[in-house]
């Protein structure tokens, strides 16, 4: 075996015996989710969606790379293999499993063979998307608390730039309905997804944690005008 | 042989926390000593691979530690100051992934984690998580981490602050059987510590270093000049004006003070320096406040 693999197999051992109990609630909630209809399902899916982020939030700062007081980072590991430790845990614990209760919830609602795997890819690459910047975050930030702080910051610029936009244009929030945004959907995820790798390899190969941040912050400037400009064209 | 040439490091604040240090460290046990903000954390982290310097080189047994991080990492043993530790992972469990991230797995891996544990005297607590560890505890656990993989260069940061004196002793006595062939440098500002332990002792503030030396040399060039005397509560005893005040120090009741003189002041008797005496006599001689007695 080689050095980065025994490294990347330790960490994987090691966040799962600390973060099993997680596992399972995720686990239990990918379940419920992909078959519990109506209200109850939105409450199941509004709660996996929490502890999801929590998850990985927990995984990633368990070995944060932000900060000095950080003693893996005298270890012989590089920053890649534990970004690579860590995201081949977060596949294990939260990707493959969403994926098979999806696929088992599919198969047993009747969706033929030939349907199962683009609707897998499509509904879990959203899924990876919308998890690059929460790992991001993580990264970003040692604690949990710190990381919600700058979750929750990010959603209120957003919010802030989305009902200014819509003032400007003379427009409610009703008539955002998907068929209007549809067409903004793959830029901002676009923009998200580059901007989110960006900060993740500036953090962990040149270890740039100042151009990380900064980086992070234009990606979340990014996401807010492109939202503004494709309201202002409504 | 570990050289450290022109280091430098200003942080964004504005604090200069290395301002020039050069040093060549042997093989041995050798203590770093300073006041608590003489720079000396900054100085081991950078020599741990968790900082970079402004300017400035450090090398180790030809390797350079600024473009061969991981070279170094591989021969380096870091125990800090505040180490990081699992919730609810036993001690040999946790010492057996920090051994898989040195590369060692396998058979090597137990063999080499059981072999510490008893060596740090933590056979009988491996089941235990280091969350439940007495302060004392921690840090032989925190040694036993750094020795994985049989480091060259041990670098350990205040280990003995907060033990009680036992475990200070057995901590010693832990250091000085590992320090034989390999560098290790103890930062501290204990001084008993690196009086007890190392055959070279550096004194560190404001990001330089002050002196440094063989111990028993630095005590030497204080032979004969140096004297010790009982002051009351009143001032009575006191040396007066025109003597170089080393300490004053409460023992056993009363006040002693230590002076610096050619000749003894009246009521004075010659005393023996300790690496003490030196160090406070080095931070007096370059203006670093003191908060001796």
């Amino acid at each position: 075996m080689t050095r980065p693999f025994i490294a990347m197999r330790a960490i994987f051992i090691k966040d799962m015996r600390l973060l099993w109990p997680l596992m399972l609630v995720c686990a239990a909630l990918f379940l419920l989710r992909a078959g519990l209809p109506g209200p109850a399902g939105r409450l199941v899916e509004t709660l996996s969606i929490g502890a999801n982020i929590f998850l990985i939030v927990a995984a990633i700062q368990l070995d944060a790379p932000s900060g000095l007081r950080l003693d893996w980072r005298t270890r012989p590991i590089t920053p890649v293999t534990l970004l690579v430790g860590k995201l081949g845990f977060l596949t294990a614990s939260l990707l493959l499993p969403s994926m098979v209760a999806d696929l088992l919830h599919d198969v047993i609602a009747g969706v033929g063979p030939g349907a199962l795997l683009p609707r897998l890819l499509d509904d879990h690459g959203r899924a990876v998307i919308m998890a690059l910047p929460i790992i991001a975050m993580a990264a970003l930030t040692t604690r949990l608390l710190d990381a919600g702080v700058l979750g929750l910051a990010v959603a209120v610029l957003n919010a802030i730039v989305l009902s200014v936009m819509l003032t400007l244009a003379g427009q409610s929030p009703d008539q955002l309905d998907e068929q209007v945004l549809w067409p903004m959907v793959p830029v901002l995820a676009a923009i998200v997804a580059v901007g989110s790798i960006l900060v993740l390899w500036l953090h962990y190969v040149p270890r740039r944690e100042g151009a990380a941040r900064l980086a992070f912050g234009i990606t979340a400037l990014l996401a807010a005008a492109t939202q503004a400009g494709f309201i202002l064209t409504l | 042989m570990l050289t450290i040439t022109g280091l430098f490091k200003t942080y964004a604040g504005g604090v200069r926390a290395l301002d020039g240090i050069d040093i060549d460290i042997p093989r041995g046990l050798f203590g770093l000593l300073g006041p608590n903000g003489a720079g000396k954390s900054t100085l081991m982290r950078t020599i741990a691979t968790l900082q970079d310097a402004d300017t400035g080189t450090i090398r180790f047994d030809g390797i350079d530690a600024f473009k061969d991080r991981m070279a170094l990492q591989r021969r380096l043993g870091y125990l800090p100051q505040e180490f990081g530790t699992y919730p609810r992972i036993s001690a040999q469990a946790m010492l057996r992934h920090f051994a898989a991230l040195k590369g060692i797995h396998g058979a090597a891996n137990r063999a080499i984690v059981d072999e510490l544990l008893v060596r740090t005297n933590l056979w009988e607590a491996r089941t235990r998580s280091v969350d439940t560890f007495s302060g004392g505890m921690r840090q032989r656990f925190g040694i036993a981490q750094a020795l994985l993989g049989n480091p060259d260069l041990l670098i350990v940061d205040e280990p003995t602050a907060g033990l009680d004196p036992v475990e200070r002793r057995r901590f010693q006595n832990l250091l000085s059987e590992v320090g034989e062939d390999v560098v290790v440098i103890l930062s501290t500002h204990i001084v008993e510590d690196v009086a007890a332990l190392c055959p070279r002792v550096a004194i560190m503030a404001d990001g330089r270093i002050l002196k440094s030396g063989d111990p028993r040399e630095l005590t030497a060039e204080l032979q004969g000049n140096l004297w010790s005397g009982i002051v009351d509560k009143g001032g009575a005893g006191h040396p007066g004006a025109g003597h170089q005040v080393i300490t004053t120090r409460r023992f056993a009741g009363r006040t002693e003070v230590r002076v610096l003189a050619a000749q003894a002041p009246a009521g004075f008797t010659a005393a023996a320096p300790t690496l003490e005496d030196v160090y406070f006599k080095t931070l007096i001689d370059h203006g670093i406040p003191i908060q001796a007695e």
